[in-house]
């Protein structure tokens, strides 16, 4: 029996909502390009490096599950 | 940010030289050719092996120039891609696909000037004494042929390694 791939989907928008944060504050703080902010938030990058998620995740106060969540692709 | 200052530099001085001399290489060589034209029996002169006594006619002067101008194309070709890769690297592009692309056309092009260096002076020597008491064939191998395969060989394994260092930069840039 053949496993579905799984996806990935960045739910940072959520994360900044609660938070009341801007993404351009965010990407200050983090020390990325609000450009760059901007291709993780719609998911069109290959990946998050660990240090920008323990970034992301110490200045919104979470959990990298916060952020990231497997979904099972429609 | 990668310090590029000294890269930039010399490519800027390497884009002009190699600028010039793609113009200046098929310049000389015509004018090499139009005196051989003008004044064929200058030729023998300047080929070894061919004997005393040889006569060249003007038709003969002629196939040699023309020989003589598209042995040339593959140096120009290679200086031309130069031109190009320094340009890019002048201007602060370094791993990037088309870069690979220019190295290994480079590399072709090194590698038909080393085959050009041993057939010119075969064909050469096989022209100017066509009419002659006794034909010759002349193939030589010297250290400057050796030279350009290497040159091309390792141009070629250089282009493909940069191929491979363009695609980790893309992917190293899809993550952030």
């Amino acid at each position: 029996m053949e496993i579905p791939p799984l996806e990935i989907v960045v739910r940072l928008d959520v994360m900044l909502a609660r938070r009341k944060m801007r993404s351009r504050e965010l990407a200050e703080k983090i020390g990325i390009t609000e450009q760059n902010l901007s291709l993780l938030k719609s998911g069109k990058v290959k990946g998050i490096r660990f240090d920008t998620l323990a970034a992301i995740c110490t200045v919104l106060d979470c959990q990298p599950g916060d952020i990231l969540e497997a979904v099972t692709p429609a | 940010m990668p310090d590029l200052s000294r890269l930039q530099r010399l490519s800027a001085a390497l884009y002009w030289v190699a600028l010039v001399l793609s113009v200046l290489l098929p310049v000389i060589v015509l004018a090499y050719a139009a005196k051989g034209v003008g004044d064929p029996a200058s030729l023998l002169a300047r080929v070894p092996g061919v004997g005393e006594g040889a006569s060249v006619t003007r038709f003969q002067a002629g196939m040699v120039a023309a020989v003589a101008l598209v042995s040339v194309l593959p140096m120009v070709a290679a200086l031309r891609a130069m031109t190009r890769l320094f340009g890019r690297y002048r201007e602060g592009e370094v791993l990037s696909d088309a870069n690979a692309e220019t190295i290994l056309q480079i590399g072709r092009a090194l590698l038909l000037v080393a085959v050009f260096t041993v057939l010119v002076p075969t064909v050469t020597t096989l022209i100017l004494t066509w009419n002659g008491p006794a034909r010759q064939l002349a193939i030589g191998l010297d250290s400057g042929t050796l030279g350009f395969l290497m040159a091309a060989g390792l141009l070629t394994v250089v282009g493909w390694a940069m191929r491979e260092a363009a695609r980790v930069k893309a992917e190293h840039e899809a993550f952030v």
